[in-house]
């Protein structure tokens, strides 16, 4: 029972972490663009934090603000560079192959600017509060990394469902075709879509390196995580991707307390598998009804 | 002359046969010198150029071009094979100086068997590098004696009942595999072990089901970096056993990741050689970089000495080169002495016990 509640907890934590890697990631794969430098531009996210607070001497809590308007503006470049050019040919895989490079692109960089170390704002944080719950250990740190990736996603979920472009962004989501046909500029809803996926990628990234330990590699774990919550979730309704995102990261501590560490996963990649073959829409085509 | 490219090409061969060559003392390196053990690589690879600088102002290779190609392996094993293959196919090296972690060795070991390429590696300790090739050959001591000697000490404090966490790497099984007989087959009792993957930075689910398995001591058979953060993930589900670990731990990677929390954690590493040979590299190290060599930077150091003597003694092709490091007999280094035995393995070195106090590790006497 002690190892039950640990282990639902660490999945909370966890899940917390692959909901705020998977918003931004479900949010551009719903307009079919299949942005693979997701996990890097996490990375990147709190890469530039550690910057902001150790070397500029930014307050820690001003550092995520900065990093909006760098995600406008790295959220445009990557439309210009990485998707524009290619949505002519309409696939739906358009831009995995320019997103991968950009990717790998960005990991680089870091690699040769910051080499393999850690980078870690926690150090620079005073030693957080510890609470013990029944037999469940857990920090004042992780409790705010649950509370703000629910409200983040809430705030997300108003303004799909309320704000006009977010109402575009549904239509374009459902029916591209459709939508131009209407009158719908749906460069301008990915792009929107782009910019918003990338802003909130970089602030995931400062928000989970206060409570976890980053190098330069993280990315790809991330994408990973990121691609199969929203798979399952099903993309097109985003609060199915983040229950998806909370029942990845307590399956997997699941797995690795009573079946095997080694085993997790490949037991993650199974649950995706069975998706696939029994829900090939995932989770979410009875969501999309109800959200369009 | 139609074709101004081939007779230059023409003129250039001809050029060449009439002049002389300088000799050419050429080696190659097949080391991570990025990734997460780029640490194994730059530093190994501080000790070879240290030892070139030296052998270029030698008697014997006074006119010799003398010179080591290194290549990054990223501390992978595609990046091993893709190394080795450029050093011995475009290169041309009868030996190449290699890989950093285990797997290296065990991914470009094949290459060298295939091409009859020494390959000599100051790192790779994995117990299942034995033997694995007739060209492979290791300046580090085997796993086996280090499992054994961190076994012991684990047993020595009074811990029998004790939790495992390794990394499931080449180097992490073998060492895991080893530790596990010799402490089992003498009174201990494995609670339980679980692996990490590499690069791994997140150990909370393995140690919260080790907290709740209450080891008095937990092994953690992982690199550096991901030592360091383990530690401190441990301290802060507020699991307060000993925790031990192995060489990697002895990099200052793991003391920047462990932070304030690497005090009282203990690890066995390759012990320097405390002679005057040691002493005398030490200071050039010290002069040259500006920082003490570690055990590493020592090993690397002596296969460049060691391949040099073989040059000295007439070796020019791999098959030389092989011949001289099996017969080599107490060559006097700066690990102390190196003979190999017929597995490629050396002979007789030695593993210390470490404490670390107020970030510094301390040797411990072995009872």
């Amino acid at each position: 029972m002690t190892l039950f509640l640990q282990l639902i907890v660490n999945g909370l934590i966890a899940g917390s972490i692959y909901a705020l890697a998977s918003l931004g990631y479900a949010l551009t794969f719903s307009v079919n663009v299949n942005n693979f430098a997701h996990g890097a531009l996490i990375m990147s996210g709190g890469y530039l934090s550690y910057l902001f607070i150790r070397y500029l001497g930014v307050p820690i809590w001003i550092s995520p603000i900065l990093l909006v308007p760098i995600g406008f503006i790295v959220g445009l470049l990557i439309f210009q560079i990485a998707i524009k050019p290619f949505r002519a040919l309409s696939s739906w895989s358009a831009g995995i192959v320019t997103t991968l490079a950009l990717g790998i692109i960005i990991e680089n960089t870091v690699l040769m600017v910051h080499g393999s170390d850690l980078f870690s704002i926690r150090d620079l944080l005073p030693a957080p509060k510890i609470f013990h719950l029944l037999a469940a250990t857990f920090n004042i740190i992780q409790i705010t990394l649950i509370v703000i990736s629910l409200a983040i996603a809430f705030l997300l979920f108003g303004l799909i469902r309320n704000s006009g472009p977010g109402r575009r962004l549904r239509a374009v989501a459902d029916d591209r075709l459709a939508s131009e046909a209407m009158g719908i500029n749906t460069d301008a809803i990915v792009l929107y879509a782009l910019i918003l996926g990338t802003t909130l990628a970089l602030v995931s990234g400062f928000l989970l390196s206060l409570d976890y330990d980053q190098d330069a590699s993280i990315g790809t774990a991330l994408l990973i995580k990121a691609y199969t919550a929203t798979v399952i979730g099903g993309a097109y309704d985003l609060h199915r991707v983040v229950m998806a995102a909370f029942a990845l990261g307590i399956l997997e501590n699941l797995i690795a307390g009573y079946v095997s560490t080694q085993f997790t996963l490949a037991g993650v990649f199974l649950v995706l598998i069975a998706f696939l073959i029994l829900k090939k829409e995932g989770l979410g085509t009875l969501g999309l009804r109800r959200e369009v | 002359m139609k074709n101004p490219v081939l007779f230059l090409a023409i003129l250039s061969i001809l050029g060449n046969g009439c002049n002389r060559r300088t000799p050419e003392f050429k080696v190659g390196a097949d080391l991570p010198l990025t990734g997460t053990v780029a640490y194994y690589g730059t530093s190994a690879m501080k000790g070879i150029d240290l030892a070139l600088d030296e052998i270029r102002e030698e008697n014997g290779f006074k006119n010799a071009k003398v010179q080591a190609i290194f290549e990054d392996n990223q501390g992978e094993a595609t990046g091993a094979i893709t190394a080795m293959n450029k050093l011995v196919d475009i290169d041309d090296v009868p030996a190449v100086i290699g890989g950093g972690s285990s797997i290296e060795s065990m991914a470009a070991a094949p290459i060298a068997t295939k091409s009859k390429t020494v390959l000599l590696s100051p790192i790779s300790s994995a117990t299942s590098l034995s033997g694995i090739s007739p060209y492979f050959f290791r300046t580090c001591p085997s796993d086996l004696v280090q499992a054994r000697n961190l076994a012991e000490w684990i047993l020595q404090s009074g811990h029998d009942t004790v939790a495992l966490i390794y990394v499931n790497s080449t180097w992490g099984t073998a060492f895991n595999g080893n530790f596990v007989n010799y402490f089992s087959s003498n009174g201990g009792r494995i609670l339980k072990m679980q692996s990490s993957d590499p690069g791994e930075l997140n150990f909370r689910t393995q140690l919260s089901i080790v907290k709740s398995l209450k080891p008095s001591a937990l092994i953690a058979i992982v690199y550096a970096k991901e030592g360091g953060v383990l530690v401190r993930q441990a301290r802060d589900l507020g699991l307060n056993i000993p925790i031990y670990g192995a060489d990697p731990w002895s990099q200052k990677d793991f003391r920047i990741g462990a932070g304030k929390f690497a005090d009282g954690i203990m690890y066995t590493t390759p012990v320097q050689y405390d002679g005057p040979s040691f002493d005398a590299f030490k200071a050039k190290f010290l002069k040259k970089y500006n920082e003490e060599p570690d055990v590493y930077a020592s090993n690397g150091y002596d296969c460049m000495q060691l391949l040099a003597d073989a040059y000295e003694n007439g070796a020019r092709t791999g098959p030389q080169f092989q011949s001289f490091l099996n017969h080599v007999k107490d060559f006097m280094g700066t690990t102390g002495v190196t003979t190999f035995d017929s597995n490629g393995d050396v002979v007789g070195k030695k593993f210390g016990r470490f404490l670390i106090k107020n970030g510094e590790p301390i040797q411990v006497k072995s009872r």
